[in-house]
Formats: C-alpha cells, sequence, structure tokens
C-alpha cells in the first residue's frame, strides 16, 4: 500500500461520517504535482478534492456535519491539526491564538478554509496583511465566530466592491461548510 | 402617535460623517462618534430588515427582543429565496462591524463608518427593490 493510502486511511478511519474511497487516494496522491486537476468522479460521491498549493490538498466531504478533512503533502504523512495551525499562523497575524486555536478544536473542519481564503483574499486584495480574530457578541448567546480581517489601505467602496468579489467568486460557495462561524472584513491601515 | 421611522438613523449616521469630514484631527471624542454612527448605521438596516421580514413572515414578530433577536433576522433573511442572501451576508458583517464598535477596543476610522454607511444604504435599497418588484 502506498504510504499517502496508509496516511489516508488512518485519518479516515478517525472520521465515522467519511466514505474511505482507495480511488480518491490514489488519484490524489497521483497528482500532488498537477494541482490545477479537478477530480470529477468523486464529486459523484459528494466528495470535492480541492488543490490548494504545489504537493497539497484538501479533501472534503459534501456533507455539512460531517465534514472530513484530508490533508497530506507529497506522500508524506498527513497534515494534522498542528501543522493546519501552523500554517494558519504562518498566513495570519493571529491576535489571541490560544483562543482561536481552542474555537477551531472545537469546530471541526475550518482550517482548510482558512488556508484557501488567505490564497484568495491576498490575490484579490492584493496583500499579504492578514489578521484572524476571535469576535463575540456580548449581547448574543454562543456568537462565537472567526474574523478574517484583510489589511486594506483603499477607501471604504474599494473595500466594498472587492469583498463583494471575493464574496460572489468563492466565498458564497463555501457557506454551506463554514456557516457563520468565519466572517470576512477589512481593517483599514494608513 | 406617530411611529419612528428607524431608517431615521441613517441620516444620523450621515451627520456624524458629514461633521466627520470637517475634523482636522481626531479625539477620542471624534472615535466616539465614529463608533455611534456605525452603530446607528447598523440600527438603521437592523429595522428596515425587521420590519421587511414582518410583512413577508406575518409569524415573525417586530416586538421580539430576547436573546438572539439580531442573528434571528441575518438568518431569517438567509431563509428567503434570492437576493436575500447576500442582503443577509451584509447585515451580518454590519452586525459584526457595530459588535466591534460597541464591544472592541480596536483604533476605527471614519473608512470604517463610511463602510458601515454603504453596507446599510445597501441592505436598505435592495429590500426596497424587492418592494417594489412585489407591488
Amino acid at each position: 500500500m502506498a504510504i499517502a493510502e496508509r496516511d489516508l486511511l488512518q485519518v479516515a478511519s478517525a472520521s465515522p461520517n467519511f466514505v474511505f474511497n482507495q480511488s480518491l487516494a490514489r488519484t490524489a496522491s497521483a497528482h500532488p504535482a498537477a494541482p490545477e486537476r479537478k477530480f470529477e468522479q468523486h464529486q459523484q460521491q459528494n466528495i470535492n478534492v480541492i488543490p490548494i498549493q504545489f504537493g497539497r490538498m484538501v479533501a472534503t466531504s459534501g456533507a455539512g456535519a460531517g465534514i472530513v478533512t484530508i490533508v497530506f503533502r507529497d506522500g508524506q504523512a498527513p497534515l494534522c491539526s498542528d501543522d493546519l495551525r501552523q500554517e494558519i499562523a504562518a498566513l495570519y497575524t493571529v491576535s489571541d491564538s490560544t483562543s482561536i486555536f481552542e474555537f477551531l478544536s472545537n469546530h471541526d473542519g475550518l482550517e482548510p478554509f482558512l488556508i484557501e481564503a488567505a490564497s484568495k483574499l491576498c490575490a484579490i486584495f492584493c496583500t499579504n496583511s492578514l489578521l484572524l480574530d476571535l469576535l463575540i457578541d456580548p449581547e448574543e448567546a454562543n456568537s462565537g465566530r472567526l474574523l478574517v480581517r484583510v489589511g486594506f489601505t483603499g477607501e471604504a467602496l474599494e473595500a466594498f466592491e472587492l469583498l463583494e468579489t471575493f464574496e460572489t467568486t468563492w466565498w458564497a460557495a463555501q457557506r454551506a461548510e463554514v456557516g457563520d462561524l468565519i466572517a470576512i472584513d477589512v481593517r483599514f491601515d494608513d | 402617535m406617530t411611529l419612528f421611522n428607524w431608517s431615521s438613523f441613517l441620516d444620523v449616521a450621515n451627520e456624524i460623517k458629514q461633521k466627520l469630514a470637517s475634523c482636522a484631527t481626531f479625539s477620542d471624542l471624534e472615535y466616539g462618534y465614529i463608533r455611534t454612527g456605525i452603530g446607528r448605521a447598523y440600527y438603521a438596516a437592523y429595522w428596515y430588515a425587521k420590519i421587511y421580514l414582518s410583512t413577508v413572515d406575518p409569524l415573525f414578530k417586530t416586538t421580539y427582543k430576547g436573546p438572539g433577536s439580531h442573528e434571528l433576522v441575518v438568518d431569517k433573511l438567509k431563509e428567503q429565496r434570492g437576493k436575500h442572501q447576500g442582503i443577509s451576508t451584509l447585515l451580518g458583517s454590519l452586525k459584526n462591524q457595530r459588535v466591534q464598535a460597541d464591544y472592541y477596543n480596536d483604533r476605527l476610522s471614519v473608512r470604517d463608518l463610511d463602510l458601515a454607511l454603504i453596507r446599510a444604504e445597501n441592505v436598505i435599497k435592495q429590500l426596497q427593490e424587492i418592494e417594489d418588484s412585489k407591488s
């Protein structure tokens, strides 16, 4: 058995909502160098394989309650949540890492969305300035959500339009799985 | 008794914006105006959406003020079809801005108020367009 298949099996076995598929393992492991490739056959099984960057892929099931994430890098051991969080800490300025990573521990499957959102936002806003906050509304019970803020030096109308672009080109399609747990906004910089 | 027109809050927020436009320097008073303006912009949109929802769903009570009443408006908009999804997103973002303005110590600028006004005006305008298309 290829190492990627073994690793995927280990991840899948820890996730009862995910129907493990050998074909998924073989296909994904065969194409780490072709991140643009889409895996149509898996979408029929309600599984999307989303290439993020060279040598790295994320697979999520489409069932909202059963989000399962499988991440691996070039046939090495699959990335565990600690790896994902290191990635997040590299992409974002994390304001309160203890609270934020505790929030991520309590809400499975958000890390891949944060990672992919970072690349989309950086492309749209032409910046690498990303801040990750935890926003809690004291007036509402269970209101905690992650707030991604993009550093932006332009005017409000331009920010509004760029946020709309992000929403319509990618983020709206992720809402079924992310729900209200991640919000996106700008932080106006001087 | 004449009912209060909640959209007047939008005028208040715009007046704050106009007032700040002539300020050369900002102290805590001006930053306080910014936070107040964001809150008023949010409440203008929130109340417009809340009253709108009561017209499309007679079971939706505008008088409910209990826990979760703000999130309820955002969620209820999301349940509607078509353009309501985008309006819900805008109101949700505006609500987040209002929470930051009222509870978080991050430094805010006039551009934050501008963005809140753009969002509030868009929420109201898009709901008005839906209402107009039905009449």
